[in-house]
């Protein structure tokens, strides 16, 4: 399967935060999840992917090319939080701007994102809610027919129901198997429903941000597990099965990194699967002790 | 390019329009009430100073960042600044030269609009472009804020040092006084020396410019 982005041994240094080194890919046909604490490195890593960063050590490839690249960046569609045009400029004139910029640019395609989200052709964008520049910013992401798309927390502080929307525009996209997306969020359960791949890019005691894994979703939600038991059935586990735990008074709750041989080793306990937001929060706490 | 320098004119539009249409409307009353020229011929300095508020809202909305995902290049944003002050000042010499001919046409006699208007027009347009290929390759790599102070500083400290040598203690600059003097009297005496000078270095100070803005955007990071 062909990867739209890959990055090996990515590494970017600053005096007080090291990002790396890391590998990320994105397969064709998927949506991958990046995921982490605040601070981690996850808008960093979007821009040394995109070359908005020069990395300091290892490689990227953006479908094929170096990052920064204009064919590449011609096949790309980007939704960044804070970044987009000026507040005074309405969706007609952005629409007007980037078919200049894009020689695949759909004028009615954007229209009709424009349309389909309610959106106001001659209005100016600092009139409209976040949710509203956040569909704004995806119809001009996705109106010159991206093989890649790249959002960054493209879906944080909207009210589920715009949430719902966008993810469902994100499945539509991804049909095309010839596609995909990198979405960087906070909201995990997002990914939960959406998500093929999630990588977790993790900022650690040092405060520097390293990619624990890349995973295919369904896996890691099957094979992590939360066990809750008492103390005694905790010191029965073999060490390498427990990511982190939390002792309560009378009980424990951990992380276990294979669900299934912890229901092997102790068939009464209780032993749910994991949810991704489960996961960062143990393994955050694990660093923090 | 002509998608950033679009964008650039879009952003300049909705936001300064009735500011830009204030200023030409008020200048235009004041010149020729007052029979003050200069004031007109302030313009095309004045509207080179929107190509700055174009980078600045840049700044604010995050272009550095969102304008490198597009294929379009740094490279063509920076040129875009470029052509939009020179179109800008052009626009303010033109709005000069057509208050000069009310002006003349108004009150016959009060003033000369060749060398009140055309060549003072054209001197401030030269002396505009020098001014901002100091400006504008700093206010791409420090920001807007910073370039416009630090211009301010530097333009203080050469009027500072001309008092210090006009009204130095005890003729201590006497003789810089006096070169200074015959050269200013040599200029006038030739008008298109001045001219061909104050060209030659604006449009190369431009060109340069021009050339290390689009350099330095190559090399900043977002």
């Amino acid at each position: 399967m062909e990867n739209l982005v890959e990055a090996r041994g990515l590494c970017k240094n600053w005096p007080r935060f090291t990002l790396g080194p890391m590998d990320l890919t994105v397969p064709a046909g998927s949506i991958v999840g990046l995921v982490g604490e605040n601070g981690a490195g996850k808008t960093t890593t979007l821009k040394l992917l995109l070359g908005i960063l020069r990395a300091d050590g290892g490689s990227v490839r953006l479908l094929g090319s170096e990052p920064g690249d204009r064919e590449a960046l011609a096949q790309v569609g980007v939704v960044f939080e804070d970044a987009f045009f000026h507040q005074s400029l309405c969706p007609e004139q952005i629409g007007g701007v980037l078919a200049k910029v894009y020689r695949t640019w759909d004028a009615p395609l954007y229209k009709e994102y424009c349309e389909r989200f309610g959106l106001p052709g001659r209005q100016p964008i600092r009139e409209f809610s976040r949710g509203m520049r956040m569909k704004l910013s995806l119809s001009a992401a996705l109106a010159h027919h991206p093989r890649l798309l790249i959002l960054d927390e493209a879906t944080s502080g909207l009210d589920p129901v715009v949430r719902g929307e966008m993810l469902d525009l994100f499945l539509e996209f991804i049909q095309d198997e010839s596609r995909g997306i990198l979405m960087s969020t906070h909201i995990t359960g997002d990914l939960e429903k959406v998500a093929d791949e999630v990588a977790y890019l993790h900022r650690d005691g040092q405060g520097n941000g390293r990619m624990l894994f890349q995973r295919n979703k369904d896996e890691l939600l099957e094979q992590y597990g939360l066990l809750r038991c008492s103390h005694e059935d905790v010191q029965r586990l073999p060490g390498e099965l427990l990511v982190h735990l939390r002792q309560g008074a009378y009980s424990c709750e951990a992380l276990v990194s294979d669900r299934a041989a912890v229901i092997r080793c102790l068939p009464n306990a209780v032993c749910d699967p994991a949810s991704i937001e489960d996961i960062m929060r143990f393994y955050a706490g694990r660093d923090a002790e | 390019m002509s998608a950033m320098l679009l964008k650039d004119w879009y952003c300049f539009w909705t936001a300064y329009r009735k500011n830009v249409v204030t200023v030409v409307i008020l200048y235009g009353f004041l010149t020729v009430s007052s029979d003050m020229a200069f004031l007109a011929c302030m313009l095309p300095y004045l509207m080179s100073y929107y190509g700055l508020s174009c980078i600045a809202m840049d700044d604010q909305s995050g272009w550095n960042v969102y304008g490198r995902t597009l294929p379009t290049g740094v490279e063509g944003n920076a040129s875009a600044k470029y052509v939009f002050i020179l179109l800008s000042s052009l626009f303010g010499l033109v709005c000069c030269w057509g208050m000069g001919g009310i002006h003349t046409l108004l009150r016959p006699g009060a003033v000369d609009w060749v060398t009140d208007y055309f060549v003072a027009g054209l001197v401030c347009l030269l002396t505009a472009l020098l001014m901002m290929s100091v400006i504008v390759p700093a206010a791409l790599k420090y920001g807007v804020e910073k370039a416009r102070n630090g211009m301010l500083w530097v333009s203080g400290a050469v009027i500072g040092a001309l008092a210090l040598v006009r009204f130095g203690v005890g003729g201590v600059f006497a003789p810089l006084t006096d070169a200074l003097h015959g050269g200013f009297v040599w200029l006038n005496d030739h008008p298109a020396m001045l001219f061909a000078a104050l060209g030659v270095a604006a449009a190369a100070a431009y060109a340069v410019s021009w050339r290390a803005g689009c350099r330095i955007c190559r090399e900043k990071e977002g």
